[in-house]
């Protein structure tokens, strides 16, 4: 009994605290304005003015959104590791995976991680320059399926002649050991991709419910408010994302 | 929203149609049909909706019923602060005045 009972002098006790506080002059509630120039009469009328913003969508749906310093990136730039790094360094907010949709993820096709201009591991069982068995020669990168030059099944010649004095991934001295074959691939570009938003981009988040109050997200401002939704139902108001006021204003009178 | 003095016989009413409002934790998101705005209440505002939601009240009897319904006494909450919190509300339209009380001559 006593413990039914303390939920409640708990929530009395905090209210009375707080009300210590209004009455020392604290407002006792927040006005978050739907739109900052003009009052909206309906609940799907209000409009987000985005700040120049970029969101990078992983392949697993997560996303990085970048605010400060999005200028520096480019929805059209071809995405390296170096430019995945640093857009996560500067993301000013993250939601996580299975947040965006498939159709906002990478459709890039990974690069031939034999097409950096390497060569010279066969994935051959020639018992000579591949990494596959224990052949102690000596090539350390496991991770490449890379043919030599020779496509030939002789059992030899490929990888043969790398044990030695050239500079490829033979391991015999050269330093390239977390790039395959020389020519470095990048795989970033086919799980990662970036989507920009130029300053004062407005959307109508209204515009994207249906009369029966079902959300048709398109287009790379769909993307935005995918990411919104989800901020808004992981923090609400808090954290200040941007637009997500009205967005929140939309989902509460929806019921979602 | 009333401006100047808030005379003590005006009665003064929440309209729950004008608004929906979702729970979180301690936390009220109540969004208002009228202005379009999103409204953060905490539990001491809430409750002064919810008295305004049951019925009609003069600030004197919304004071009274006020400091009931938070367990408080009039030293911890004065008319002034009942006051003041009804011209937060009334500020942002979440109440309305809807007429006044007569008053026995």
């Amino acid at each position: 009994m006593v413990k039914q009972q303390e939920p409640e002098q708990n929530f009395v006790a905090r209210r009375r605290e707080l009300l210590k506080l209004g009455a020392a002059g604290m407002p006792m509630l927040l006005t978050l304005k739907a739109s900052a120039a003009q009052p909206v009469h309906s609940a799907f009328d209000c409009l987000i003015s985005l700040p120049e913003m970029c969101i990078m969508v992983g392949e697993d749906g997560a996303a990085w959104i970048v605010t400060d310093g999005a200028g520096r990136y480019d929805a059209g730039e071809a995405i390296t590791t170096s430019t995945v790094n640093s857009f996560k360094s500067d993301a000013s907010y993250v939601v996580p995976a299975g947040t965006v949709p498939d159709r906002y993820r990478s459709q890039e096709d990974c690069p031939d991680p034999c097409s950096g201009g390497g060569g010279g591991h066969d994935d051959e069982d020639d018992g000579w320059g591949d990494n596959d068995e224990d052949d102690g020669w000596g090539d350390e990168d496991e991770d490449d399926d890379c043919s030599s030059s020779d496509d030939d099944d002789d059992g030899h010649g490929n990888g043969h002649g790398h044990g030695h004095g050239d500079n490829e991934d033979d391991g015999w001295g050269d330093h390239d050991d977390d790039d395959d074959d020389g020519g470095e691939v990048d795989d970033a570009i086919c799980k990662y991709k970036i989507y920009c938003y130029g300053d004062n981009t407005q959307i109508a988040p209204g515009n994207y419910v249906s009369e029966s109050g079902n959300w048709n997200i398109s287009g790379d401002t769909g993307l935005y408010l995918v990411v919104a939704a989800k901020y808004a139902d992981l923090y609400g108001e808090r954290g200040n994302f941007p637009g997500v006021s009205c967005l929140l204003s939309i989902l509460i009178y929806l019921g979602q | 929203m009333a401006s100047g003095p808030i005379k003590q016989n005006w009665l003064w009413r929440a309209n729950h149609s004008q608004y929906v409002y979702q729970q979180f934790g301690d936390i009220y998101y109540l969004y208002s049909r009228l202005s379009g705005d999103t409204h953060v209440l905490n539990s001491v505002s809430i409750a002064m909706i919810g008295l305004l939601e049951k019925k009609a009240h003069t600030l004197p009897s919304l004071a009274k019923a006020f400091r009931k319904e938070l367990e408080v006494s009039a030293d911890e909450c004065p008319d002034g602060v009942v006051l003041r919190l009804l011209r937060e509300l009334d500020d942002v339209g979440l109440i309305e005045r809807v007429g006044e009380k007569a008053v026995a001559s």
